[in-house]
């Protein structure tokens, strides 16, 4: 058997609709309690009340607002053709400016390291080992180097690049110098291998002499080979009577430097930016 | 073939015959037409709806003007989104959603900016304007529908004080009369959430209206 309370009374007189008749075990509570007998006078007054609202109407020339409007959105689709396919809201900006942050981080960082990418890792491997440095180098000024030493009339046959006045030394002169370039190396790796781009200044190193008297007078061009080195060119030039001057060249590199060869070919090689 | 020239030569029998006369001219059809650019069958949809949707959201934001603007957008959104709709509900409920939404983000753009009218402080009581609720006039007065129409104001008053979230189901159940179901369905809540927030309200317009009750 339902059981009606006050709650459940109210709650039929809230949810009924307008004009809908009450069941007849409510109206039977309603006559007995005067508390929801006033709720439900009050709940029909307050529905009067707002349903006596009348309907407002729109101005008679609604249509046509509505249509110039929608005629004016189509002008203005067709005017912005390229857009008129994109619908332009805040998740689409948002992306939009996330992949132009992550682009431009992306390039940022792509044009702050220039060490750190494959072409200078690959002329780290080649300069930082010294093996190969000085297979790469030798390679070629020593076969300019026996061609020369078979060439010119030498009375002691002594390697143009490697020669010097003592004898003694003439063993111990080329192991000198490639520990002289392992060493100059060195220096180039660590300073290519910190990220930041480091200037350091060479001409404080002390460059291998060459002296060539003998050599260059019998040569037919005066071009002899030179090691190809960031060192500066220094040439002594010695007078008869004891009388000798020193020309030196400071070293130069706009970004490459050129080993000239033997036979004729050029091999240029890239230097470390900002190293010379 | 020959051509028909109206539903009568279909030989249809008489319900069946009204129901397809009745499904011609449905918001379904009107709609489907208007998908197909059929620009008649919106102005149709426009006719119908424009004064109950105008109303409506006057109800709601208590300001005519700005009521005819928020409808002609209901009616444009409609139109862009022609090819989104889905018949599984009525149209009107589809309609009511959209003159809903755009009332409700006008009432809290108006919340933000918080406007106050300059000329309210001046303006006289006939109604034209928003003002507070004033009690009632205890002067008798003379005409029948002065007293009908002041109560009208009142009432509209009464409800464009009352919080957001209770307004629109008390218009829509009590003015324009629509079923819980519905207008759960225009809100997007559930029926008891409905039924609840008609009550709340319904006890916060008793208050403001105790005098005409």
């Amino acid at each position: 058997m339902k059981v009606f309370n006050c709650k459940t009374v109210c709650r039929e007189i809230e949810e009924a609709d307008r004009g809908q008749l009450l069941s007849t075990s409510v109206t039977e509570h309603l006559a007995g309690c005067p508390k929801c007998q006033t709720f439900h006078d009050e709940r029909i007054k307050l529905r009067q009340l707002v349903a006596s609202l009348e309907t407002v109407a729109a101005p008679p020339d609604f249509d046509f607002r509505v249509r110039s409007q929608l005629a004016n959105e189509k002008a203005g689709a067709h005017a912005g053709f390229f857009f008129s396919n994109f619908s332009f809201g805040v998740p689409s900006i948002a992306l939009a400016t996330l992949v132009l942050m992550i682009g431009g981080v992306f390039a940022l960082r792509a044009w702050n390291a220039p060490t750190s990418g494959p072409t200078a890792l690959q002329t780290e491997t080649r300069d930082v080992n010294p093996p190969n440095i000085v297979k790469t180098e030798q390679s070629p000024l020593a076969g300019k180097s026996e061609l020369t030493k078979s060439e010119l009339p030498l009375p002691d046959n002594k390697n143009p690049a490697t020669a010097t006045r003592d004898e003694g030394s003439e063993t111990l002169r080329p192991v000198k110098r490639v520990a002289k370039r392992s060493s100059l190396n060195n220096t180039f790796a660590a300073v290519r291998s910190s990220k930041r781009v480091t200037t350091k200044e060479f001409s404080s190193t002390p460059a291998p002499v060459v002296k060539q008297e003998e050599a260059v007078a019998s040569l037919e061009s005066p071009i002899f080979l030179i090691e190809a080195s960031s060192q500066p060119l220094r040439l002594s030039l010695d007078y008869s009577g004891g009388v000798s001057r020193t020309i030196s060249v400071p070293a130069l590199s706009f970004g490459s430097e050129k080993v000239l060869t033997g036979d004729g070919l050029s091999l240029v090689r890239n230097s470390p930016k900002g190293a010379w | 073939m020959e051509t028909l020239s109206s539903i009568d030569e279909l030989s249809f029998p008489v319900a069946l015959r009204q129901e397809v006369i009745a499904d011609l001219t449905s918001d379904h059809a009107l709609l489907e037409a208007t998908r197909t650019g059929d620009e008649d069958a919106f102005a149709e949809l426009v006719s119908r709806y424009r004064n109950q949707i105008t109303s409506y959201i006057y109800r709601m934001t208590n300001d005519y003007d700005g009521a005819v603007d928020l409808a002609q957008e209901t009616f444009v959104r409609l139109y862009r989104a022609v090819d989104r709709y889905q018949s599984t509900y009525a149209f009107s409920t589809y309609i009511y959603r959209i003159a809903t939404n755009l009332a409700i983000s006008e009432l809290r753009k108006r919340k933000r900016r918080r406007l106050v009218s300059l000329t309210g402080f001046f303006q006289s009581h006939d109604g034209s304007e928003n003002c507070e609720l004033d009690p009632i006039d205890d002067r008798p007065l003379q005409d029948i529908e002065l007293v009908a129409t002041e109560r009208r104001i009142a009432v509209q008053r009464a409800i464009s004080t009352l919080p957001e979230k209770y307004k629109a189901p008390l218009i829509l159940r009590d003015v324009e009369g629509r079923s819980y179901e519905e207008i759960a369905r225009i809100l997007q809540t559930s029926e008891g959430t409905v039924k609840s927030r008609i009550s709340r309200a319904r006890d916060f317009l008793r208050e403001k209206m105790r005098a005409y009750l």
